[in-house]
């Protein structure tokens, strides 16, 4: 009976011992995460290298007594290690200046008799007796004077990327083997915490160079676009003048204002027209960009009688349709009308049917309207040389041209659908193309919406 | 509150720590310890009182709860006279 009793109390006694032994481990760990925790916050929220190395020393030395705790640096491997931030305990007072100037700097990392540059260097943990060769003696001595002595220096490596790396340095006024559990454990998890948390602040600081220099050059690339525009506008203008007298004389002389031409002076004046009237249509496209591109050009919207237009533009490309022997049909029924601007959508229309019956070899070219519930679709077809299927996705770009220009039979700026999309888009439409192939002809069509009752006219920037 | 006041202190708040408050209870017991809130304060010989504090944990909980001890004034320990302290904690 007695004995039972024992081993009972035994029992007992070595089952309170484990639980206590369990508890104890949870306890730890309950600390160990919740710094952990504290210090992954900090991490989160700092973004710069500098702050993070204070919170993390402050934060170690706030929570273990340590003497001091330190994060140095080197962010090449050709710079040296140097102080990030120190923090001592309060009998210490501040050492900030015990580290700055000459004394920031902790060694060159190729000396590597340094414990600290050793630890970097093999990636491991080092012990070290004392503090001498790693503290700046200033900070030594205000120590001494404090009263307090390091027995030991714990230097934990961290790799940051390719070429920065740093130590986490902790001097305690005890020997390495007074270390509690709390503290061995929390050293165990705490390094792989600090290089994610020196490798995100580095890619943010990265990340906020980059973005400073992008912004930087992109206010320079506007202010290059806006002279750009600024001198095309004025070149333009410049330009226009002197080339309406050319093609004016020119149609002068084809008229024999100065006399008969001969049949090679007819073919040479024909020629110089044909020339004068591409820079002519070239300029006045350039005009027209640097006008949107600057948002000077104003969209007035009003209704726009598409019939009337269709029919003006026929009547005017009618004669270099015959030249070339191609059917240019206008297929103006009565539609409805549309919201727009009148001179826009029209030369929007006279740029399709011009670009259609350059393109076009034989055959012809039809402009179709399409009443749709909300739209009018505006269509202009052809027969002529179609589009591949990466011309269609370039087409309305910038100085873009279509495969179908490449062996230069057609002069053109690539610029005039680049115009008609975005007077289009100004107006609340949309423009397309479609084509079945090269040699299938084309389709280029454009949709505005349908004028619902009478409206005044609303200016509007086009954009 | 002199150092040691705040070693026994300091022992409490980490056996706490692992053991609830049952590690007040047990300190309550031990003679030469008053209390205000949450602080011990030693009458009479603090090496005494401070190992039998320490003893008294290690009887009920085993030999990892002097541990606990030791490393609770682990980093208050180089400014403490080493000869103030119980042989328990050393």
């Amino acid at each position: 009976m007695f004995g039972f009793r024992r081993r009972d109390a035994v029992d007992k006694a070595a089952l309170t011992e484990q639980l206590y032994g369990r508890n104890l481990e949870l306890a730890v760990r309950n600390k160990m995460l919740s710094l952990l925790r504290r210090l992954g916050q900090l991490m989160l929220t700092e973004g710069s290298a500098k702050h993070l190395a204070e919170g993390i020393s402050k934060e170690l030395v706030a929570e273990f007594n340590f003497c001091l705790v330190g994060i140095a640096l080197s962010t090449d491997p050709k710079d040296p290690l140097a102080w990030l931030h120190v923090a001592g305990v309060k009998e210490v007072g501040d050492v900030s200046g015990a580290f700055s100037g000459s004394a920031a700097t902790l060694a060159p990392r190729a000396r590597m008799a340094n414990p600290c540059v050793k630890a970097l260097t093999t990636n491991k943990s080092v012990v070290v007796s004392g503090a001498q060769g790693i503290f700046p003696p200033k900070f030594l001595s205000i120590l001494a004077k404090s009263g307090s002595v390091i027995r030991t220096t714990l230097i934990f490596p961290f790799a940051v990327d390719e070429g920065s790396a740093g130590v986490l340095v902790v001097a305690l006024r005890r020997g390495a083997k007074d270390l509690t559990r709390y503290e061995k454990e929390t050293f165990q998890n705490l390094i792989s915490l600090v290089t994610v948390g020196f490798q995100k602040t580095f890619l943010y600081e990265h990340l906020r160079d980059a973005t400073a220099e992008l912004h930087e050059a992109n206010q320079k690339l506007v202010q290059l676009d806006a002279a750009k525009t600024e001198f095309l506008s004025i070149a333009s203008h410049q330009l226009r003048t002197p080339l309406s007298i050319i093609r004016g004389y020119i149609a002068m002389m084809q008229e024999n204002s100065y006399g008969k031409l001969s049949k090679a002076q007819i073919d040479v004046v024909g020629k110089v027209r044909t020339s004068a009237e591409t820079l002519i249509e070239l300029v006045n496209h350039l005009l027209n960009v640097s006008r949107i591109e600057s948002g000077r050009i104003t969209v007035t919207t009003e209704e726009v009688d598409l019939t009337k237009i269709c029919v003006d533009v026929s009547s005017f490309l009618s004669l270099k349709a015959k030249e070339q022997k191609l059917d240019l049909e206008c297929k103006a029924k009565k539609m409805p009308k549309v919201m727009g601007d009148p001179s826009k959508v029209k030369e929007v229309i006279m740029n399709l049917v011009e670009n259609a019956l350059k393109y076009t070899e034989a055959g012809s070219v039809t402009v179709n309207f399409f009443d749709e519930p909300k739209f009018v679709k505006v269509e202009v077809r052809d027969t002529g040389r179609g589009l591949t299927k990466d011309d269609l996705g370039k087409l309305f770009q910038k100085f873009s041209r279509g495969s179908a220009s490449a062996d230069n039979r057609v002069s053109g700026t690539g610029l005039g659908l680049y115009v008609c999309k975005r007077l289009v888009e100004a107006m609340g439409g949309e423009i397309w193309a479609e084509s079945e192939g090269q040699g299938k002809g084309s389709v280029f069509a454009f949709r505005l919406k349908k004028a619902p009752v009478k409206n005044k006219a609303i200016k509007k920037v086009a954009r | 509150m002199s150092s040691l006041d705040t070693v026994a202190t300091k022992i409490i708040t980490e056996q706490e720590q692992v053991v609830g408050p049952l590690a007040w209870d047990v300190a309550k017991r031990i003679q030469g310890l008053s209390f205000t809130d949450h602080e011990a304060t030693i009458k009479g010989s603090a090496k005494q009182v401070l190992e039998q504090l320490v003893k008294a944990y290690e009887g009920l909980f085993g030999s990892a709860s002097r541990e606990v001890c030791r490393d609770a004034i682990s980093a208050m320990r180089p400014q403490l006279d080493e000869a103030s302290l119980p042989e328990v904690l050393k």
